[in-house]
């Protein structure tokens, strides 16, 4: 198997890494006003607030927009085509980049539910997918 | 402001042959096509004490004082966001003259290699991994949103492309000037990322461009037309390719209407008024946005714009745009206006949708 190009995590997207590995997603919630945040970064976009608590997602999400890819920019993905990825919106409001799977390319709607997978692809990396029902 | 010192036009811009691939290496290409911009003003290298450019960039300030003898430089500055970066330019350019920090300035961007893929440390880390390599599938993306919010069918982006490759073939310097693309052709360009097809998607090209900006009392010495800086913009939007999720969560249409709005009421114009546009165009879906973000028609209406012959008489994109001149992320649009602009029309040139972006309103100096 290929190996996709891996994340190099760093101080600010550690956490969320070493969640996929323990097969949990985690996102940080500001302790100021609450507002769930993704991708991971050092303040609020809402308040602005500096502090921030992480916490796990319940993994259910609807689909918010995808594509099905036939040639990929990137060769290591020329293995899977085609393939559904698109993007998601959790329950907890943020939005998060994965391929979409367990149902037919063409079966893909706006709203889809999806429910949060992970690939194991290295010692360090998990990568989360989402599986349709 | 009325002192003619203070006053930015644009009087000289030169570009390389536009190629698929080319052997000579980028700064040769920048070399190349400084050299045709100050030779189309007038100008001699040692004329120029301001210099703009990308940030991604194979030449620098001190390369070009050894290359081409150009120094010292009073003023220099990089834009980052290359598929958003090329008004920007124009923008830089204008605001050094008219602070008086510069006297003539010189921008360019030139383009052959391959983008490397970059180690996955930012935003990409949470878009690269799974399988969302390139602008291409991140237009995908966004253009089945705007279908699904506002109905827009995929032959939208069919009359875009085959318009782009019909007005190409009026062009000598475009890659696709022999290769027009009837609509029976297109649908059989393979998909790339559904609904984009391989036409959708600017292929790799290589090349360089250049312009000579000054003031408009140096210009009167100068042998072109000069061509005044109506109005520029700058709107630093998430990004699409870095920054996928905060993307569609931002507002990005109120913020591109309100700057774009303000941009032609700073040049008197109204909104869309321009005679010419031309919209980054790297992959069509952007021509779409872009379309609706400069108010060419309503939100949310640019499909039906496109297919009811909004884009004829060669109103967007005349010269083929990055889809059918050549992909130097929008250069060659900026220089593309500058020509429209000679001939009188009022142009805009607008960059990426999809990135923090900018735009310039041309028109020539009175």
């Amino acid at each position: 198997m290929t190996l996709p190009p891996l994340p190099l995590p760093g101080p600010d997207t550690a956490e969320f890494w070493a969640g996929c590995r323990r097969h949990e997603l985690r996102i940080q919630r500001c302790d100021g006003c609450g507002t769930p945040r993704f991708p991971p970064r050092p303040a609020c976009p809402r308040c602005a607030g500096l502090a921030a608590t992480w916490v796990t997602c319940s993994g259910r999400a609807g689909v918010y927009t995808w594509t099905v890819v036939h040639e990929p920019t990137l060769p290591a993905f020329r293995h899977l085509v085609p393939y559904a990825v698109g993007l998601v919106q959790l329950e907890e409001g943020v939005f998060m980049v994965g391929q979409i799977r367990g149902v037919a390319p063409d079966a893909i709607r706006v709203g889809l539910r999806v429910r949060v997978e992970f690939d194991d692809v290295t010692s360090e990396i998990a990568l989360p997918h989402w599986r349709a029902g | 402001m009325s002192d003619p010192d203070r006053i930015a036009v644009v009087v000289g811009v030169g570009a390389t042959r536009f190629a698929a691939r080319s052997a000579a290496s980028e700064p040769a290409l920048a070399m190349r096509a400084i050299a045709a911009a100050l030779a189309d003003a007038g100008l001699r290298p040692a004329d120029v004490d301001g210099v703009v450019r990308f940030d991604r960039e194979a030449v620098w300030e001190y390369d070009l004082a050894f290359a081409l003898g150009i120094a010292p430089l009073d003023f220099y500055a990089a834009v980052p966001f290359a598929a958003g970066a090329a008004p920007a330019l124009l923008r830089m350019a204008a605001l050094a003259i008219g602070e008086g920090l510069a006297t003539v300035v010189l921008g360019w961007h030139a383009r052959s290699r391959r983008e490397a893929l970059a180690p996955l440390v930012g935003g990409e880390q949470f878009r690269v991994p799974f399988g969302l390599g390139g602008a291409a599938e991140v237009a995908a993306l966004l253009f089945r949103r705007h279908a699904h919010r506002y109905g827009t069918p995929p032959e939208a982006l069919e009359v875009v492309t085959t318009t782009l490759r019909r007005q190409a073939a009026r062009n000598p310097r475009a890659l696709f000037r022999r290769r027009p693309l009837g609509r029976a052709a297109y649908r059989r360009s393979p998909l790339v990322a559904e609904p984009l097809r391989r036409a959708d998607v600017a292929g790799a090209a290589a090349g360089g461009c250049a312009f000579v900006a000054t003031s408009l009392a140096r210009a009167r010495d100068l042998r072109r037309a000069p061509v005044a800086v109506l109005g520029t913009m700058q709107v630093a939007l998430p990004s699409a390719t870095r920054q996928l999720a905060d993307f569609v969560r931002f507002d990005r249409e109120r913020a591109m209407e309100r700057a774009a709005r303000a941009l032609f009421r700073g040049a008197g114009l109204a909104p869309g008024g321009a005679d010419v546009a031309f919209l980054h165009d790297a992959a069509s879906p952007l021509v779409l946005f872009g379309l609706e973000d400069f108010g060419l028609c309503p939100r949310g209406e640019s499909g039906a714009f496109v297919s009811g012959g909004g884009l004829a008489r060669g109103r967007v994109n005349p010269s083929g745009g990055q889809l059918a001149e050549a992909h130097l992320d929008g250069i060659n649009n900026l220089v593309a206006g500058v020509h429209r602009a000679r001939l009188g029309a009022t142009v805009l040139v607008a960059g990426s949708a999809l990135e923090p972006t900018s735009a310039a309103l041309l028109g020539l100096a009175l």
